[in-house]
């Protein structure tokens, strides 16, 4: 065989060693995890509920507010319009819209948080930690012993948890316009596409870049992953725009631009203003733009999964150096 | 009862190094409180953006209602975590389950020992993330002396009715695969929804209404609002009885759902013990 | 590699989806890995579990899983740590015929095997090291290395329990000396390693002298373990 040959059918064969180490890697995920019927109730049903509380507040503050319009006093015969009484009954029904519009709005970007809950959870429990739970079960020693790329692994685990996540998302946003009653209005349906793809990318890409680091920890790793719910909640603005925090002085715009390296914070951004439209909210609560928005993602899309890359690389032979391999419940 | 004493005492020993000792002590205080702050957070930023677009003059009232329902939430969200995640845990990452189930000791004991050193960290989170909203967001708290005999009894059912119900979320993981952060989110979600704790229960719907006063947590959220924030004036549903009649309802409820907890565990060790799946290992 | 009391895979799988997917991280195409997984479930005995969840499997069964596992792939080398560990008798026969016959029955095909079990490394390996504290004290193979200690003269005792056994490893020449004790039969199992035959006479005395009887005296030709014992100085801890 010659040189060229033999490097090409070497290629040919890695290829395909590595797109069947992806397939064998989904394989539980997607077959094994919906083998188990509890699931639905647990991973689909359950987490609605922490959702629909979010929607419920939004609702609560958006009722006061309505009360607080059509309350007549005499001082205010056509109720409260913001600070001063409304002028009269046209003013008062257009405050009361108003209202009812930004209710509907503030639900709609929970419902889409919610569908991003789902992929960030998975990322964290399921990419982050899934080496290192792997060390913990037995079975790292033996893909470290494979001959497939470490990459084509994590990959395998990224489509299965993005296929098993996509229908607890999936229920969140069926519950969102059946349950709530959220009306999204897409108008360009390709970039919504471009932009949804292009954050789960690069979502999974960081998921990938955490689980290399994670080789080397034991429950530093597990302990890193539950502080990255709540804190990255709040940073990205899963529950609200994320202008909302360039709003507060000082602390609030830091916050906002540490979260927006979570790339779910402007794919959150960019959904948003795709669905509920960018005049949505006054115009007062986006980031960038849409397109700037999508151009930064496949931006950090392309840079995590290099990082990730070298990540790995480096990080598993400083775990092989430090015996931390298969060293288990550190 | 010493070996019971002494099983609980072992098993709370042994949650706090599990819970702890990954880390040094002082990162390990930041991380207890850095978690509930920030779920704080995400409802004052809710908060922010709604007046920023919606109500201009604020709602202080709703405001505090949701601060201090989320802030002893804290507690359900981590002591029904602290408790079903013990099985799931020596089950599947410790694989320790069959040594001590096995072991002349009650593991119904085991697991609230277990659950001990969760409640600790609880007590601390809760009372910074108060202390946090009184001084800096304007959360008003007035608890008067004459009524924290009250607010204690209600605390230690409140918190006897979670061990309760994460016991019984144990009893039901027996049977289950690894569920852990769907359990985790899903269950503190159901009592986040229906127990009035960042919104009263009049915006649910009247089956809502119904589930709510139903589960004792409501009374538990209701009764430690009215004694730690009683100049909050929003309108429960609950308004018409007085807090000795909602601690009445919270003792009343709490016995059926003990009785409950107890009665669903035991079938759910019983199935798990017939199906041999007491010591499965179920990770995908 | 497989290695003796491992758990692998998922237990939400079965056993033969286990071995699939494991299969698919060394790029053996489906329909070739799924052929051999069936043959090689029959060989083992398996079939009969292949679509059981793995958790639902014993351990003997699990460790049949992961030796199809290792051999699916068809390796050049493999390497095989206590395969037959806590296994029955049948299933650790079983293993041990099949790495056997798949070693010796193909060209270029090597097994790395460690083990506890001299009988087992005796009946398997064409070579054998003997290593103690991470050293190689010996590799060659198992008739050679049995002839290394054929000079000297092993011996085999069975007698009533005895307590006192220190004057036994400082007799002038004993190589080496070991012990096993039976409590339910309240017998003790003396091997001894001697330069020739001289000591005899006095270790019978030795033993007689305490006032214990010889239920059986053995001259027998070195085992691998006496090889062992011989060359680490002690039995097995």
């Amino acid at each position: 065989m010659s040189e060229a040959k033999a490097r090409r059918s070497d290629l040919r064969y890695r290829i395909g060693l590595n797109l069947r180490a992806v397939k064998g890697r989904s394989y539980p995920r997607i077959v094994g995890a919906n083998r188990e019927p509890s699931w639905i109730f647990f991973e689909a049903f359950l987490p609605l509920l922490g959702i629909a509380a979010y929607v419920f507040v939004y609702q609560f503050f958006g009722g006061q507010a309505l009360a607080a319009i059509t309350t007549k006093t005499t001082a205010a015969p056509w109720g409260m319009c913001g600070h001063d009484p409304c002028a009269n009954a046209a003013a008062q029904a257009a405050a009361a819209a108003a209202v009812g519009a930004n209710t509907n709005a503030l639900v709609a970007s929970v419902v889409l948080g919610g569908t991003m809950v789902a992929f960030w959870l998975n990322v964290l429990w399921s990419m982050a930690s899934q080496l290192y739970w792997e060390k913990e079960i037995g079975n790292l020693q033996l893909y470290m012993m494979a001959p497939m790329n470490r990459m084509a692994l994590l990959g395998g685990m990224a489509v299965g948890g993005m296929v098993m996540t996509s229908m607890r998302a999936i229920s969140t946003l069926v519950a969102g316009v059946l349950v709530f009653g959220v009306i999204f209005q897409v108008a360009s349906p390709l970039m919504l596409l471009a932009v949804f793809f292009a954050t789960l990318i690069a979502l999974y890409g960081l998921g990938m870049m955490f689980a290399s680091l994670y080789l080397l920890w034991g429950r530093e790793a597990w302990n890193l992953s539950a502080l990255m719910e709540e804190p990255i909640f709040f940073s990205s603005g899963f529950y609200f725009p994320l202008g909302g925090l360039l709003r507060i002085p000082g602390w609030g715009p830091a916050i906002a631009i540490a979260g927006s390296f979570i790339p779910a914070s402007l794919g959150l951004d960019a959904l948003r203003q795709l669905t509920l439209g960018s005049t949505a909210f006054g115009s007062n609560f986006w980031i960038f733009d849409v397109t700037t928005e999508l151009e930064i993602l496949v931006g950090m899309a392309v840079l995590f999964l290099i990082l990730a890359r070298y990540c790995l690389a480096y990080l598993e032979t400083l775990a092989k150096r430090e015996g931390k391999l298969t060293s288990r419940h550190q | 009862m010493s070996t019971y004493w002494r099983t609980f005492k072992t098993a709370a020993w042994l949650g706090w190094e599990m819970d702890s000792n990954w880390t040094e002590p002082w990162l390990f205080v930041l991380y207890s409180v850095i978690k509930p702050v920030a779920g704080a957070f995400i409802l004052v930023l809710m908060y922010i953006v709604f007046v920023a677009i919606g109500r201009p003059q604020g709602d202080t009232d709703a405001f505090s209602y949701m601060y201090v329902g989320n802030s002893f939430f804290i507690f359900v969200a981590t002591v029904l975590f602290g408790t079903f995640q013990v099985i799931q845990s020596d089950r599947e990452w410790y694989q320790t389950i069959r040594y001590i189930y096995i072991s002349p000791i009650s593991y119904y004991v085991y697991i609230l020992g277990r659950a001990a050193s969760k409640i600790a960290v609880a007590v601390f989170a809760v009372a910074i993330t108060l202390l946090f909203g009184a001084m800096f967001l304007g959360v008003r708290l007035h608890l008067a002396l004459a009524d924290v005999p009250m607010f204690l009894v209600s605390t230690v059912l409140g918190l006897a009715v979670l061990l309760a119900i994460g016991i019984c979320l144990g009893g039901i993981s027996f049977l289950t695969a690894k569920h852990t952060h769907g359990l985790a989110e899903g269950i503190p979600g159901l009592f986040y929804v229906f127990c009035g704790v960042l919104f009263p229960l009049s915006i649910l719907p009247t089956w809502g209404q119904a589930i709510g006063r139903a589960i004792p947590l409501t009374y538990w959220f209701e009764i430690t609002r009215r004694l730690i924030a009683p100049t909050i004036t929003v309108n429960t549903t609950l308004a018409g009885f007085d807090p000795l009649t909602i601690l009445l309802f919270l003792i009343v409820s709490s016995v059926g759902f003990f009785a409950l907890s107890v009665l669903i565990y035991k079938v759910g060790e019983y199935f798990a013990r017939k199906a041999g799946k007491i010591d499965m290992t179920t990770s995908y | 590699m497989v290695s003796g009391g491992e758990t692998s895979g998922y237990g939400l799988l079965t056993a033969r989806e286990n071995i699939w997917m494991f299969s698919q991280f060394y790029g053996v195409p489906s329909k070739v890995s799924k052929g051999r997984i069936d043959e090689l479930m029959h060989i083992f005995g398996l079939w009969d579990k292949r679509n059981a969840k793995v958790r639902m499997l014993s351990t003997g069964q699990r460790q049949k899983m992961n030796m199809i596992r290792g051999f699916v792939t068809d390796p050049d080398i493999l390497f095989l740590d206590e395969p037959t560990l806590g296994l029955d008798v049948n299933a650790a026969r079983v293993i041990r015929e099949y790495v056997t016959n798949w070693v010796r029955g193909q060209k270029g095909k090597t097994v790395l095997l460690t083990t506890h079990y001299m009988a087992e490394a005796d009946q398997m390996c064409d070579r054998i090291a003997i290593i103690d504290k991470g050293k190689i004290l010996a590799c060659d193979t198992p008739e050679n290395l049995k002839r290394m200690i054929r000079t000297e003269t092993t011996f085999r005792l069975e007698v009533d329990a005895i307590r006192d056994l220190t004057t036994f490893s400082t007799m002038q020449g004993v190589k080496n000396f070991s012990h096993k004790d039976d409590i339910a039969k309240n017998r003790s199992f003396l091997t001894f390693i001697l330069e020739d035959e001289g000591p005899v006479a006095e270790i019978l005395s030795t033993i007689t002298l305490q006032g214990k009887k010889v239920h059986s005296l053995q001259k027998s030709e070195p085992t691998l373990e006496d090889v062992f014992i011989s060359m680490v100085g002690r039995g097995f801890e």
